[in-house]
């Protein structure tokens, strides 16, 4: 499936979240577009990461809480996720996240992929074994890791277990994804392969992307969202975000 | 500030080499006692089902598996019971409710042995006796239950901060990929606290080998093998207590070193195997 550009599939409105008396995102309005990826740019502590987990409720279970509307465009129409009567569970399916940092379970690669995949789709164990196969190719890593997939997650290195935490994602068949900083755990090359992972991707799936450098936007992104102190300060284009790097640059307020 | 560094190091280090001094200790303090009975050809005797002391039958096999029994016994009551409780602490039960479980097993964990044993043998004892006839209350499967009962908030306590620990990493993980709850906590939580866990359960089980007074009191202390949970028995600690109280010289005296050596080992045993385990599956995290 491949989709139209500049189709709208995130929409907020006044968005506030709050921990404790600690406000982390102050009133964000803002609308995002499927068909290439859309990026979360700001200093760190400006609440890119609170925004992400706003789109799958996660921070409901950090004992936050959240005010304003947010509007996801899943099964092919709006939906009002912040409604009191949300299936959690479900939403988190469709809106796949990838953390910061790799964060595997301590079993098996396989199972990394299989237990969850299991668990949420009641699919038979040939289907989810297909499945599998098939997001392992999707993340390029079968053919590094699909002669031993009874090894541990965890003997993978930071890349293959990036890829292999987008994998686990993919095989719930997401209809929107997350990434928050996917590359800031990864070497210079590891961080390119995923790079390149992503913008191929971005062909079939809405996403939003959390980066740290104005640069890596640059060659990811269709479209930026810089945030600063809980609020968004600019909403950048393809050409803008260019620019807004070389501004950066200049006056130096570039983190 | 260097003075203070060396200083405590090297407290560390007396501390560290008098508790090992100790334990080299306790170990030859009981082969000495032990190696008359052992080297004088006398452990077959030991190791026989007879224990007459007046006709120097000094057999402690009925006790090793008094200890066996009560031990497995007291294993079967706690694990399912510790297993549920640990369950219903991380997340299962409701908050509040689990606060209240949680803090009233950290407070069984306090309750000095001494109360479980009496109040059982005004409880458990004479219940057991009028319910099933020809037993005495004091038996098997009276001092089983208690023990029980007594190494749970052990295996608990333990169990529950191996599983807050892999808890900590992996809920918002298995939260963000749709998981429910209780679907974390089976297939990924408890599953990746597995160590721990094996470490729970198994210092549980020292703690059930190694508890004297639970078995003296309720257990009835008659050395015989039991044919059924209603027959009393006699463990390794407390046929060593009922033997050091009454007897000071004879063979029967020294064969309670036997005992207590086959106490140790289980007890190394076991101490070596967490280890072990919380060794190589311990730093089970992010970089493994
Ligand atoms: N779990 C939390 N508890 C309390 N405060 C939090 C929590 N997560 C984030 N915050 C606060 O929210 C603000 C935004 O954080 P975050 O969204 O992580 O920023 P970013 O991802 O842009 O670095 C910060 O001030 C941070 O201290
Ligand atoms: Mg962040």
């Amino acid at each position: 499936m491949v989709l139209k550009t500049k189709k709208p599939f995130l929409e907020t409105k006044d968005l506030t979240v709050g921990f404790g008396g600690q406000v982390a995102l102050d009133g964000v309005s803002l609308a995002a577009d499927a068909g290439g990826i859309v990026c979360l740019l700001g200093r760190s502590g400006s609440g890119k990461t609170t925004f992400l987990r706003t789109l799958n409720r996660l921070n409901d279970e950090m004992g936050a809480y959240t005010k304003g509307s947010v509007n996801l465009f899943m099964d092919g129409r709006w939906c009002d996720i912040l409604a009191p009567r949300t299936d959690l569970l479900n939403l988190r399916r469709k809106v796949g996240m990838v953390f910061q940092t790799p964060n595997l379970m301590p079993v098996s690669i396989a199972k990394n992929i299989l237990v969850p995949l299991r668990l949420t789709s009641g699919l038979g164990k040939k289907q989810c074994r297909a499945r599998m196969h098939k997001v392992l190719e999707q993340t390029q890593l079968w053919q590094e890791v699909g002669h031993r997939l009874d090894e541990p997650g965890l003997s993978l290195s930071g890349g293959q277990q990036q890829r292999l935490c987008l994998a686990r994602c993919l095989a719930l068949e997401p209809q929107i994804l997350l990434l928050d900083e996917p590359t800031a755990s990864l070497d210079f090359k590891a961080g390119r392969r995923i790079e390149e992972l992503l913008i191929h991707m971005a062909r079939s799936y809405p996403m939003l992307v959390v980066s740290h450098s104005p640069a890596q936007a640059e060659r990811l992104a269709q479209a930026a969202f810089v945030f600063e102190s809980g609020k968004v300060v600019h909403k950048l284009d393809k050409a803008s975000i260019h620019r807004h790097l070389l501004e950066e640059c200049i006056t130096g307020s570039a983190k | 500030m260097h003075f203070s560094e060396t200083f405590s190091r090297m407290l560390l280090y007396t501390a560290a080499i008098v508790s090992m001094a100790c334990v080299m200790a306790v170990f030859a303090f009981l082969v000495y006692f032990a190696w008359p009975v052992l080297a004088g050809g006398e452990w077959k005797d030991l190791l026989s089902l007879n224990w007459r002391p007046f006709q120097a039958h000094y057999g402690i096999l009925p006790m090793i598996l008094g200890s066996m029994y009560l031990t497995v016994l007291a294993m079967l009551v706690a694990c399912p019971l510790a297993a549920g409780v640990c369950l219903f602490c991380s997340g299962l039960g409701p908050g509040p409710a689990a606060g209240a479980v949680k803090a009233l097993v950290r407070f069984m964990s306090g309750i000095p042995t001494v109360v479980y044993g009496f109040v059982a043998a005004f409880t458990l004892v004479p219940f057991l006796r009028s319910h099933f006839s020809g037993s005495t209350g004091y038996c098997l499967l009276a001092a089983g239950l208690i023990l029980g009962f007594l190494i749970l908030p052990t295996i608990v306590l333990i169990g529950l901060s191996a599983l807050e620990r892999v808890d900590q990493e992996l809920s918002l993980t298995c939260s963000a990929l749709g998981l429910s709850r209780v679907q974390s906590l089976i297939h990924v939580i408890f599953p990746a606290a597995w160590p721990g866990l094996l470490a729970a359960v198994l210092l549980g089980f020292a703690r059930a080998v190694g508890d004297t007074l639970i078995a003296l009191m309720l257990a009835g202390n008659a050395p015989q093998l039991p044919g059924s949970l209603f027959d009393s028995i006699r463990t390794l600690t407390a046929h060593i207590a009922l033997v050091v109280a009454t007897d000071s010289q004879s063979q029967a005296y020294r064969s309670v070193f036997a005992a207590g050596c086959l106490l140790f080992f289980i007890a190394a045993a076991v101490n070596i195997t967490v280890f072990r385990v919380r060794q190589k599956f311990g730093g089970l995290s992010r970089d493994g």
